[in-house]
């Protein structure tokens, strides 16, 4: 009879907690020195009060235990030394009525050689069904070149049977042959096995070496195609005859080739995640999250009913497979050093043994294996830090008998010790008389109740089973930080952060918790509150191997005003009466306009958007401004809405600037949620103390811009004087007794001039009878424009695909950047331009260009925009609005980071063999030098994808079109010429700075700088060596400003971001056309920063001699060289697609080569002025190009 | 047409079912209603119905009650139901109106009766289940386990579901299971009821039985219960309600004094320092001033639900050795009240002192360390 399993949701295993057993090692009730059934029932209590939730047992069919029951001789019954089907069915009731689901091992790669298959198999004639029930052939070289898994015992994955007069196929030990799942028989026999534990209400199956199923020549014989069909079959009967059941696939394999076996939710329900674990180990020897966040970063999306299972360690060795060869040498210095500790591709030690029996270190591990995306995976005996034996042979050491108590075996069988299937553990610090179950039971400061609590708090919260992981980024990377987010049903969120400290030294660490701003961690093993989180950078100090759990709450209602700068603050009750009863108009028509014009000059350079720091503001005037009413507000914080001023600033060094300002006026509790940095002024109102703020801050302001893009309306452009106006109107309407649009301009006009030159509003000394003739009779006002047709006005509009969204909270971007971006939810990004230029802004022409013309891919989709109308018509582009690409970083960090464990990685190597090259668009494709490839890790593939998605976008911006500013146009000899001359100017430019500086200098900079000088006549000729030949390829429409900060990387690829251009420049010079070839030059040099920029933070951390230093320096420039060449390949072969966009090839190297003088010309000028220390990285760059 | 309002009955006898039919008449003269009774007898609107089980109790519901009325509800589709226990027909019609309308209107999917007792009656409730469930889910609940209850079909629904997996016997907690899934709980005074008594008078059976159910449900509903934010509750209870003058505490003190000299190794096994000291200080006042301090009271009754949890030694033992220490409550209770202080205003400075030590029950539930304040 079929009997049900235990569990009731069809997802159990997301919340569940697994406890790995080995029968034979729990405990032992008939006293024979063998764990049993009848043993482990009496313990399912111990489990229970442990708080695991499902119990997975290792294979306990009869079997000749050569590879500890992984060889089965029987599918369908229990070996006798375990006990009989019928205790089996006990323990499998019991756990059930304690709420704990069951799993089994379902080994179906290949059986023992004793199986009676085999024995049969060998008998029978080839080609017979009990033949093939294997996988036979009459030569061993079938399958050629397929990798050996168990290294250490065999030599080849055939073995020859002299009985059947054929070679066997094993892809584990060679008493395993493999079974011949091509065979349909053997399907049905599985089945058939399957469906034994199944009906008897076995909840969960392991599957045991799935990759190896199916074999084909030509391949690895692993992950072949037709594996998927043998799982699916599986599942398929699973889900047809069962309900709530679950299969684990073992697939020892990186992430993305383990992702096939979840298939689209119709194969496995979990699978581990080998990969995460010794990479954990890492992380804490290191010391640095990278090897962490790193394997997450490849870790592709699984099917939403699908599971990661994730573990510190199991029954077999800590595999090493899934490492880099350096890795490998690493984790084996680290963590065995005797080589008794390794075996195969791996370590045999369990966790405490490998952490030292250090209780931190233990403790630290098992947070990250409670709180990381996936079902945690116990192995039995680590709750309490039980050790191992590396004496004993194969994996045995870690699979000693479970310690109960001091009694004699440990109390896990009353025999003579000499009887024990393997001795129990008896050195000094883990044997059984210290490290026990019963002595940690009365021990409330165990490691078995830590445990216990741990477990019982993680069930608590659904969102570690659930949830999503992000990983924040410190600047500690000791620091591993992150944050699990589940959605629940009712729309509501259960948000964790989780930081670890993996040093063994107490650390800092600030978090940028922005979008988390007015949440209040709660940490969660003690319910102790901590501080409200705001916008500033979190600040958290860990001690050695600390970990903290934080529950993100909402905070408390109340709150305190925030305590302003008193040079700030500013008692005017009247301005905000002005404010209060005329609204913006009235506030900028009287003293408003004043205060203003008095804080900005000292506000504005403490703003992180404000671009003219250094230089000194010599007058500030707002020019203009629009009302965004409380009518278009979702939830408004006053009764007021918002403005937005358009400034216009002169500085003493004769330019100017235009900027925009959104401003706020906020009152009451609200104040609390004001940033105080973003407190233009504090004013006194009726009610109490008042804030004139930067609205960025208010959602309220935010929705309001968004809602003017969505219903493409506009708002009107208002002058200073046009408020002055509409005040002394509305005075003069209140005085007479007569509605405001009676009243005519003239008739106004004295108020007017009055507030203009007064800048007050005092309405009782307005004539209650005004001399209405000679007022209509003054000439030349015209009344504030109603007409928003053809008057100035700032207005929103969206592309036709454009779907205006549900109502999305919103959020600010914590980046220092020099525009404001607004995230709306997880779609939309509006990006408000704070400093403004006439004309059409080229991030909106590109954006739209790419997305409604070209259809490239790799941009955020441009959605639409808001665009300022002066009275001559010509617009501005204010705010664009486009989609928001999920990613993992920018390029730039990212780099930052691989290159990070690239010099961690040659640190200890000699210098490299191989010359660095200089990249050229000329080079044939060229091999990666070897001992290169295996230190750089996924950079050198990184900028091979980014090489191609560069030349993409060149391709998207040469589609061909009718609109002129994108059609492409020939390079022209007056347009190099142009090129040529325009470098002239920055070698000369450049040089004299250098040269001014020079006595500055010390030792070896000083002596480069000179010789960067000598090269004067040589730059001029590089520059206009792109004059020499007959001009060929195209000008486009280009990036303009491209490097590593402007990707951003999402799903293992790249998106390409902001088409600004170069601030520096005039728009008009930002939206000409140039060479394609220009941006290409701007990435090589980004690679040359980063590679530099990464040694200069590596040597920081570690000191180096000269001699060492000199050697991190040749693998920097090898490093760059090959990247470079990566991608200059990559570019060069996709660009082919359109072979006119492209120069000749040696007229294109030159004018690479051109474009990388200006640029790196162009960089020294920057940090002579900026950064004096990084002066090195460009001076090097200008050095290789003229020699 | 509206669905009817359900109004399922336990069994009563003829006079009181006399009664309650011409009460109910009289609190829904335009609502139509079906009334369904385990009685034999003849009424407009009535339907007599054959219980598949016995009622195991009368002066709480059951899962058996719930189970019941489920059934009822899936032969006869209702917009609400009303289930009135044991001694409903003292309820007037008034009071069946304001229990029903808030579910007939849509505005909860549970009502809950705030009854006005006699004093000292339902100090179990007072002492232990309001402040309790209050401090914990948050919703209004003076009486948790009340005799009457109004529900939405889905409420109910929920409700048998959970009965369904238990013994018929078995007391559930409507309040915490509704808040649990998200439904809303309102509470409307009723005024004056006649409460059944429990058929064993025996405190510490009584006590055992009703804690061992409560606190099972909470340990059911941790999850819930620690994320639920409590918010302060209007009090609905009579403030005005007079307690009885010059009370007899001396057997309730001496029975507690008793006990600290008995029971002091269980206690120490369950109950902090801080918290033994407290009552050493206690079992030395003399009787005129005996004062368990709210906050006390609130560590005492979570650290007993904590060592429920963790099985520290057998639960019915614990919870037998939670008696002596009810008693002082009540000692505490009865003298305060006879010094002038309303019932009511104790009961809400008790809960409120639930309330306030929450995080100490999260704290210590969630990382149950012995060394403890």
């Amino acid at each position: 009879m079929k009997k049900p399993g235990s569990a009731t949701d069809p997802l159990w295993y997301k919340d569940a907690v697994i406890y790995e057993i080995h029968v034979r090692a729990f405990a032992d009730a008939n006293n024979d020195g063998i764990g049993d059934f009848p043993g482990l029932l009496s313990r399912l209590d111990y489990l229970q009060d442990l708080g695991v939730t499902c119990l997975w047992l290792l294979p306990f069919m009869p079997s000749p235990l050569r590879d500890d029951g992984y060889d089965i001789a029987d599918y369908t019954s229990v070996n006798p030394s375990y006990g009989t089907l019928a205790d089996f069915k006990l323990f499998l009731d019991a756990a059930h009525q304690r709420g704990m689901q069951v799993m089994i091992e379902l080994v179906i790669n290949h059986t023992s050689d004793q199986h009676p298959w085999f024995q049969a198999a060998r008998l029978a004639p080839p080609g017979s069904p009990e033949r093939d029930m294997y996988v036979w052939s009459d030569t061993d070289k079938l399958y050629e070149g397929v990798r050996i898994i168990f290294t250490d015992t065999e030599k080849s994955n055939w073995t020859w049977d002299d009985t059947a007069k054929q070679f066997y196929w094993h892809r584990f030990f060679s008493h395993q042959p493999d079974l011949n799942f091509d065979n349909p028989r053997v399907m049905e026999e599985v089945l058939k096995a399957m469906r034994f534990w199944l009906d008897m209400g076995v909840d969960a199956l392991r599957l045991d070496a799935i990759p190896y199923l199916i074999e084909r020549d030509g391949t690895s014989c692993e992950n072949v195609p037709e594996t998927h069909v043998m799982i699916k079959r599986i599942r398929e009967v699973i889900d047809a005859e069962y309900e709530d059941r679950l299969i684990l696939a073992e697939a020892n394999m990186w992430p993305a080739d383990v992702r096939p076996y979840f298939g689209d939710g119709d194969e496995c329900h979990m699978a581990f995640h080998f990969p995460l674990m010794p990479r954990i180990y890492m992380a804490i020897r290191q010391e640095d999250r990278l090897p962490i966040t790193d394997i997450m970063a490849q870790t592709p999306e699984i099917p939403e009913s699908c599971q990661w299972g994730i573990f510190l360690r199991n029954h077999d060795e800590l595999t090493l497979e899934m490492v880099t060869d350096d890795e490998r040498d690493y984790m084996n210095l680290a963590y065995a050093a005797d080589a008794r500790m390794r075996i195969n591709v791996g370590i045999r030690r369990r966790l405490a043994p490998l952490v030292d029996n250090n209780r931190a270190r233990i403790q630290l591990l098992n947070s990250l294996l409670l709180s990381f995306p996936g079902t945690p995976i116990m192995y039995y005996g680590d709750e309490i830090g039980m050790g191992d034996n590396i004496y004993l042979g194969d994996r045995n050491g870690v699979r000693t008998p479970m310690q109960w108590n001091s009694d004699r075996n440990a109390g896990f069988s009353r025999c003579d010790p000499a009887r024990l299937y393997f001795p129990v553990i008896m050195d000094p610090v883990y044997g059984y008389q210290v490290v026990n179950v019963e002595s940690q039971l009365t021990d409330q400061s165990s490691l078995l109740h830590w445990t216990r609590n741990m477990i019982a708090l993680r069930k608590l919260f659904q969102v570690f089973g659930r949830g999503t992981l992000t990983f924040l980024h410190p600047e500690n990377r000791k620091i591993l930080a992150y944050i699990r987010d589940l959605k629940r049903d009712d729309g509501t969120h259960e948000t964790v952060l989780c930081v670890a400290n993996l040093s063994r030294f107490a650390q800092p660490v600030a978090l940028d918790l922005t979008p988390y701003k007015d949440l209040m961690p709660v940490e969660m093993l003690g319910y102790v509150s901590f501080p409200k989180i705001t916008l500033t950078p979190y600040p958290l100090s860990l001690a050695p191997y600390a970990f903290l759990w934080f529950e993100l709450q909402p905070a408390p209602a109340q709150q305190d005003l925030p305590i302003l700068p008193p040079d700030h603050t500013q008692a005017t009750e009247q301005i905000t009466l002005d404010l209060l009863t005329k609204g913006w108009a009235g506030f900028l028509a009287g003293q408003g306009a004043d205060l203003l014009h008095k804080v900005l000059p000292d506000y504005l350079p403490r703003q992180r958007w404000f671009g003219a720091k250094s230089r000194t503001i010599q007058t500030l005037t707002i020019t203009h401004y629009v009302e965004l009413h409380p009518a278009t507000l979702l939830t408004p914080s006053s009764t007021i809405g918002e403005a937005i001023l358009f400034l216009h600033i002169a500085y003493t060094d004769a330019t100017t600037d235009q900027y925009q300002l959104p401003i706020a006026y906020t009152t009451g509790d609200s104040i609390g949620q004001v940033p105080p940095a973003t407190i233009l002024a504090t004013l006194q109102s009726p009610t109490g103390p008042a804030v004139l703020h930067d609205a960025t801050t208010r959602e309220d302001f935010r929705q309001s811009l968004l809602a003017l893009i969505t219903t493409q309306s506009s708002v009107p452009l208002h002058t200073l004087k046009a408020a002055a106006e509409e005040v002394a109107t509305t005075i003069v309407a209140a005085h007479t007794d007569r509605p405001a649009h009676d009243i005519t301009p003239t008739e106004a006009q004295p108020l007017t001039d009055k507030i203009l030159q007064t800048h007050t509003i005092e309405p009782q000394r307005v004539d209650p009878q005004p001399d209405n003739k000679q007022l209509w009779g003054a000439p030349g006002h015209a009344a504030p424009s109603r007409d928003l047709g053809s008057s100035p006005s700032l207005s929103g509009t969206h592309t036709p695909t454009y779907t205006p969204p549900p109502t999305h909270p919103s959020r600010l971007s914590s980046a220092e950047q020099s525009n404001t971006n607004i995230f709306f939810g997880g779609d939309l990004l509006l990006k408000l331009f704070r400093r403004l230029q006439p004309g059409l802004n080229p991030d909106v022409e590109i954006g739209r260009f790419l997305t409604e013309t070209a259809h490239f891919e790799r941009v955020p989709a441009y959605l639409g925009a808001l665009t300022l109308t002066s009275t001559t018509g010509e617009p501005t582009t204010t705010a664009m609005l486009q989609q928001l690409i999920p990613n993992e970083g920018d390029g730039w960090q990212n780099t930052l980071e691989e290159l990070a464990r690239f010099y961690e990685s040659v640190a200890t190597s000699r210098p490299p063999a191989t010359p660095a090259t200089p990249p050229t668009l000329l080079d044939p494709d060229q091999p990666i030098p070897e001992e290169l490839a295996s230190h750089a890790g996924l950079s050198l593939k990184a900028a091979a994808l980014l090489g191609r998605r560069t030349a993409e976008l060149h391709l998207a911006l040469a589609t061909p079109t009718d609109n002129p500013a994108f059609a492409a146009e020939p390079n022209t000899s007056a347009t190099l010429l142009a090129d040529a001359q325009r470098i002239d100017v920055q070698i000369n430019l450049t040089l004299d700075a250098l040269k001014a500086q020079l006595p500055t200098f010390k030792d070896l900079l000083a002596d480069t700088a000179a010789q960067v000088l000598t090269r004067r006549i040589p730059l001029f000729a590089a520059a206009h060596s792109i004059t020499a030949s007959i001009p060929s390829g195209q000008r486009i429409r280009i990036h303009g400003d491209y490097h590593l900060g402007q990707i951003l990387i999402n799903h293992n690829d790249f998106t390409i971001l902001d088409f600004e251009g170069e601030p520096a420049k005039t728009l008009a010079q930002r939206r000409e056309k140039q060479s394609p070839l220009k941006d290409v030059a701007g990435m090589l040099r980004s690679f040359s920063y980063a590679a530099y920029a990464a040694l200069d933070a590596y040597q920081q951390r570690h000191p180096t001699t000269p001699a060492a230093s000199q050697g991190l320096d040749a693998w920097a420039t090898l490093w760059q060289s090959a990247v470079s060449r990566q991608f200059l390949q990559a570019y060069r072969t996709t660009i082919a697609a359109n072979p006119s966009l492209l120069p000749e090839p040696t007229q294109a190297q030159s004018l690479l080569n051109a474009y990388l003088l200006e640029k790196s010309l162009y960089e020294l000028l920057y940090e002579l002025n900026n950064r004096p220390t990084w002066v090195r990285i460009p001076l090097a760059g200008i050095l290789a190009l003229s020699t | 047409m509206d669905q009817p309002l359900l109004i399922h009955l336990v069994p009563l006898d003829h006079e009181a079912l006399t009664t309650l039919l011409a009460n109910i008449a009289e609190a829904f003269p335009t609502q139509p209603y079906l009334v369904l009774t385990p009685d034999q007898h003849e009424a407009p609107n009535l339907i007599p119905y054959t219980p598949t089980s016995p009622y195991p109790s009368t002066f709480t519901l059951t899962a058996a009650d719930f189970l019941a009325a489920n059934q009822q509800l899936a032969l006869h589709p209702a917009q609400a139901i009303l289930q009135l226990g044991a001694g409903a027909d003292s309820l007037s019609p008034a009071a069946l109106a304001a229990l029903a309308h808030p579910v007939l209107t849509g505005a909860a999917d549970l009502t809950l009766p705030c009854y006005d007792l006699p004093p000292n009656a339902g100090l179990v409730n007072s002492a232990i289940l309001f402040p309790l469930i209050r401090a914990l889910i948050g919703t209004p609940s003076r009486f948790p386990l009340a005799l009457d209850l109004a529900l939405t079909p889905r409420a109910l629904a929920r409700l048998a579901a959970t009965a369904a997996r238990t013994a018929p016997d078995t007391i559930l907690w409507p309040p915490i299971e509704c808040a649990a899934a998200a439904f809303t709980v309102t509470e409307v005074s009723v005024g004056h009821r006649a409460l059944p008594a429990p058929s064993n008078q025996d405190l510490t059976e009584i006590l055992t039985l009703i804690l061992t159910s409560l606190f099972t449900e909470i340990e059911l509903r941790a999850p819930y219960w620690q994320r639920a934010r409590t918010a302060p509750i209007s009090v609905q209870g009579n403030p005005g309600a007079s307690a009885l003058p010059n009370p007899d505490i001396n057997p309730m003190v001496e029975s507690f004094r008793l006990a600290y000299t008995n029971l002091q190794e269980i206690w120490s096994l369950v109950l902090p320092a801080q918290s033994l000291l407290g009552l050493k200080r206690l079992s030395v006042t003399p009787a005129t001033s005996f004062l368990l301090p709210d906050s006390l009271w609130a560590r005492i009754i979570y650290d007993f639900l904590l060592a429920f949890r963790l099985r520290t030694i057998n639960r019915g033992h614990l919870l037998g050795a939670l008696t002596p220490l009810y008693l002082a409550w009540v000692a505490s209770h009865l003298l305060q009240t006879s010094h002038g202080t309303p019932p009511e205003t104790h009961i809400e400075a008790t809960a409120k002192a639930f309330e306030v030590d929450k995080p100490y029950l999260v704290a210590r539930w969630r990382w149950p360390d012995r060394f403890t304040p």
